[in-house]
């Protein structure tokens, strides 16, 4: 894999001038926070329109690396609290670039402790995890630290993989002080760890309680402690923002996706469309033929989807699988889900993608999916040619070196929508020259994310359906024991 | 093996044409990435450079008739390539005028920047570059390595090609339409391999009418075909349909593409200063080559020879420096021609007269195309890969004065990191190359470092450039000496394959060894002595 962190890193070096969004002034507003202001302002802190909104751990995160802004980035401007956006120029933006690089060594770390935890072909998938372009688009072009948050997620795993329970708890109490969007996950890591682990003994029980409840004490003690009770409310007022709208101003490709543009339709067809959906950036959804969505009815739809996943799919062998279809029923139906958090379905999807042919079927699906769906949060013109070549080629690949490794085929019906998908995006480009459509300014970017809503509506069905019926059989397990062993030494003979 | 095999060979285990495909895609995407980079004449008012000219061609094209073309504004960035580029700028100017109206006015947007004309013009370059680059430098590619377990050479060839570093800085960060002009080369060089020579002519009348560099080429190719006419390969007797066929296209794709001019000696005459600019001097900046070395080291030629005299002895060493190229592109073995031309253009550059730093395009991508077909033989990629670091070295100067510094060193690793296969066999050739990347070396780490003090920068401000070009003369003309060598050794085995260890270079060669060259091999010596 080494080569391929090599070249990767070079490459994403290049994209340091590339386009970045308000996320980069976002989280170098927190560093001039968490390094100019004391601790208890942190929360309560608001000249600028990008207050902290991420728990404590990342705070402290960002606390540690303000000390390393080199002298130039700071009389750049990189920690000043200024009102409007930051002025700041080159040597921040190689500073902060460069942090995301770093840290993503955590990803890379991650990745080669896939190694004996009973994967399937651990070196394929951390090849594929690594290079997924969805990286380059969030974190070295949109900019965020996604890699070193997932990296934290996929140790987490591995160690519950190989049944070191209360490390993996450990590790995703953390995670959760870091960034709250892997609550998706949590109940997977509920289910699981209280079948598996907790309901065995009354020691294990009273262990695993401690052992998650540190990191938050951690983490949120230091405010109970300065600023009292009024400090934690802040920090959840933070966290969970309310008057949000359904969807996000890029519709994530969820179901809701699907179901705003049926709606849509029904507007055009009855020709009583009042609003078109959120185009600010946060705003209320209304729709004029379907019914109203609450924030309670997607929870309780999640809520279901999520506890057929807790209850019937958290065997000894299950622990991804749960954890995949967790995230799959918190980011279809869940309420303002963000189009980047379709990662929390690529990524475990990814570690058990050569255990089953429905499985890889259904992370092929997924992956093109998801990948397309980021694509619209680059819009700006010198990115366009470098997004879609770095997708196709990732996406080529996976779709031919996956089944040839595995030695499962695609079926039909994931080869029809990767086709459906290879002439949809390049339609979907050249729709604001079709006069008759360029009317609707979101014509583009809901078509997009409505296909893609579909690959992931498909792919969850194949991972739910799969792991409900198809039974995982001893011999299947010993069988992939023996081709790990067999790979390995094919692998040993072409280094040689 | 380079560690791009061991990359590309999962994927070839896949499908045959993966590869290919996802290489592809991946340069494309890295040309993409390149150009995020800063441009020549990047905020640079009121100059602006080679970018301004190529957008101000392209509206300039499509507002004015034809008639007018060579004739306006000669004080703006004024017209000065052969009429092909001018058409290219046509064709990019009718479909820019639709997509970016207010970019391309030809009074008022003079000097425009922004982000969409800027991605709009890296895009034209993109573009130019797969419809006539990618295919035929593909269609070469594949006339080599072409049995079967070598077969994934081929797509490593193809990207040693499409990566090849001098050319990506420049087309896609300096901002030039290079690949255009070798991408028609090459395909004139695909069809003169396969005797195909009617086409062969006509794409290289394309090629010189696209950039009068080309010419560099010229000799080579003209003695290659005149060899195949009256020469050995057809035992001296004159092919006269051969001959015909190849004049009649040669005259007949000039006479096209001149035709809106041909009619009007003054526009002719026009086109012909225009692209020829004997005002211009010997050398530009500070070039790599024989003359501005010359001068450097204490030999002043403008105190020695009249301004006039000056082109009259450019030709004169370089009409001496071609000779052994032409004579074995004369003999007719087809295997040594691609050397040929390589070794021809490396005497243009060193010899010639109005060279500039971005002339060693030409030399450098005739070298590479002798790497492909040699893409087993790790020798002859050793010495060349060291070539393609050296020109690059040579280019750092302007690059780094347009803010390509990242966009440089990134590109030199990456490409490094893909291609490395070696070290060059023979002691001294290692020796050779040892000591010019240390010289390269001490060099970067002087300019970039504190150890030299700013009194001794202020008083010599191009002291690191004066360097690079030292460094990069003697090196480069180290490599054409050698290039010269393996042509003699290639064309006195006839048709036998390449002698995997090359002898004493220094010892005997046909090249006319100048006695700047034998200095500076014994220069070579003594450093390390």
């Amino acid at each position: 894999m080494v080569p391929e962190i090599v070249l990767s890193s070079l490459f994403k070096l290049l994209l340091f001038p590339a386009y970045h969004s308000t996320d980069f002034d976002v989280h170098r507003n927190w560093l001039a926070i968490t390094h100019n202001l004391p601790l208890r302002e942190w929360y309560f802190e608001n000249t600028s329109e990008w207050t902290l909104d991420y728990p404590p751990f990342f705070a402290f995160f960002e606390y540690l690396l303000s000390f390393s802004v080199p002298k130039s980035a700071v009389e750049d401007g990189c920690l000043n609290i200024v009102a409007e956006d930051g002025m700041y120029g080159w040597p921040t933006i190689v500073f902060q670039r460069s942090s995301v690089l770093f840290t993503e060594l955590c990803l890379i770390y991650a990745l080669t402790t896939l190694m004996g935890a009973g994967v399937r072909f651990p070196k394929l998938i951390s090849v594929l995890i690594y290079l997924c372009p969805a990286w380059v688009v969030l974190d070295h072009i949109h900019f965020q630290y996604n890699g070193a948050m997932y990296g934290l997620l996929l140790i987490s795993i591995t160690y519950m993989q190989k049944q070191k329970y209360l490390k993996s708890a450990f590790l995703f109490a953390v995670l959760l002080c870091f960034k709250h969007l892997y609550l998706y996950v949590a109940p997977a890591y509920f289910a699981y760890l209280l079948r598996n682990y907790a309901l065995r003994s009354f020691k294990n029980l009273l262990k695993l309680g401690l052992v998650t409840l540190s990191p938050f004490l951690l983490a949120f003690g230091p405010f109970y402690w300065t600023s009292g009770v009024d400090g934690l409310i802040q920090i959840k007022e933070r966290l969970f923002p309310f008057a949000r709208g359904l969807t996000h101003s890029y519709w994530a490709p969820n179901f809701w996706a699907v179901y705003t543009f049926g709606d849509r339709v029904m507007g055009i067809i009855y020709r009583n469309s009042t609003v078109s959906s959120t185009r600010g950036i946060v705003g209320q959804v209304e729709f004029s033929n379907f019914m109203e969505i609450t924030a309670k009815t997607t929870f309780i739809i999640s809520t279901i989807f999520q506890l057929i996943a807790m209850i019937f799919v958290s065997g000894r062998s299950q622990f991804v699988e749960c954890v995949t279809l967790c995230a799959f029923s918190s980011f279809l139906f869940g309420y303002h889900v963000h189009e980047k958090a379709v990662l929390t379905v690529i990524v475990p999807l990814a570690l058990i993608c050569t255990k089953r042919r429905s499985y890889m079927n259904a992370f092929i699906v997924l992956v093109s999916a998801g990948c397309c769906g980021l694509l619209p949060l680059i819009f700006t013109p010198a990115e366009f040619i470098l997004k879609y070549c770095c997708t196709l080629a990732y996406l080529t690949m996976v779709a031919f070196v996956v089944p040839s490794y595995t030695g499962y085929s695609l079926s039909w019906i994931s080869k029809l929508y990767l086709l459906g998908l290879l002439l949809l995006i390049p339609g979907s480009e050249l729709l604001p020259f079709v006069t008759y459509l360029s009317r609707y300014s979101f014509a583009k970017n809901m078509l997009v994310s409505v296909y893609c809503s579909l690959g992931v509506l498909l792919s969850f069905i194949q991972v739910l359906l799969a792991s409900l019926f198809e039974k995982e059989s001893a011999q299947e397990y010993e069988t992939v024991v023996k081709i790990e062993v067999e790979d390995d030494k094919v692998e040993f003979k072409i280094i040689e | 093996m380079a560690s791009v095999n061991r990359i590309l060979s999962p994927l070839y285990k896949a499908r045959p044409w993966l590869p290919t495909f996802v290489v592809l895609l991946l340069s494309v995407a890295l040309w993409a990435a390149v150009g995020l980079g800063p441009y020549s004449g990047y905020n640079c008012t009121p100059e602006f450079g080679d970018f301004e000219a190529q957008r101000h061609w392209m509206e300039l094209t499509y507002y004015l008739p034809i008639d007018e073309w060579y004739m306006y504004k000669p004080q703006w960035w004024k017209l000065d390539y052969p009429p092909l580029t001018a058409y290219h700028s046509y064709v990019f100017g009718v479909i820019g005028t639709y997509l970016l109206p207010e970019a391309f006015e030809l009074s008022t947007s003079e000097g425009i920047e922004g982000e969409y004309i800027k991605s709009y013009m890296r895009a034209t370059v993109i573009v130019s570059q797969l419809l006539l680059f990618v295919p035929a430098v593909y269609s070469w590619c594949s006339m080599f390595n072409t049995n079967t377990p070598t077969k994934l050479n081929r797509t490593c060839s193809f990207l040693s090609v499409l990566l090849l570093p001098s050319l990506l800085l420049i087309d896609h960060g300096h901002f030039q339409f290079n690949s255009v002009m070798l991408g028609l080369f090459t395909s004139s060089l695909y069809y003169l391999m396969n005797s195909n020579f009617v086409f062969a002519s006509f794409y290289f009348v394309l090629t010189l009418f696209f950039k009068q560099m080309s010419l560099y080429y010229a000799p080579a190719i003209f003695a290659a075909i005149l060899g195949s006419c009256i020469g050995p390969a057809v035992n001296f007797k004159f092919n006269f349909k051969r001959f015909l066929g190849v004049s009649v296209t040669v005259l007949g794709t000039a006479a096209c593409l001149l035709y809106p001019f041909i009619f009007d000696i003054d526009q002719l005459l026009q086109i012909f200063t225009r692209v020829f600019p004997v005002s211009r001097g010997l050398w530009e900046d500070k070039v790599s080559n024989f003359w501005c070395t010359l001068n450097y080291v204490g030999f002043k030629i403008h105190d020695h020879f009249e301004e006039s005299q000056l082109p009259l002895l450019s030709l004169a060493a370089t009409v001496i420096g071609i000779m052994p190229s032409m004579f074995a592109a004369f003999l007719g073995n087809k295997s040594v021609w691609p050397l040929c031309f390589a070794s021809c253009s490396w005497s243009f550059y060193m010899f010639s007269f109005q060279v500039h730093e971005k002339s060693v395009l030409l030399p450098i991508f005739a070298s590479a195309l002798v790497a492909t077909q040699y893409y087993s033989n790790r020798n002859i990629n050793a010495m060349t890969r060291w070539a393609f670091n050296v020109s690059y070295f040579s280019l750092w100067p302007l690059l780094r004065r347009e803010g390509l510094q990242l966009q440089f060193v990134i590109i030199y690793l990456i490409y490094n990191y893909l291609f490395f296969t070696g070290i060059p066999d023979h002691w001294f050739n290692k020796l050779v190359v040892f000591t010019s990347y240390l010289g390269f070396g001490v060099v970067f780490l002087l300019e970039n470092s504190n150890l030299v003090s700013e009194a001794v920068r202020s008083r010599y401000p191009d002291l690191f450039v004066v360097g690079n070009m030292l460094m990069s003369f003697v090196s480069l003309m180290y490599f054409w000496v050698w290039q010269n060598w393996i042509i003699l050794c290639l064309s006195k085995s006839s048709f036998t394959p390449v002698p995997e260890k090359s002898s004493l270079p220094e010892k005997t060669t046909n090249a006319p060894k100048s006695k700047q060259s034998r200095n500076s091999d014994r220069k070579n010596k003594l450093k390390v002595e």
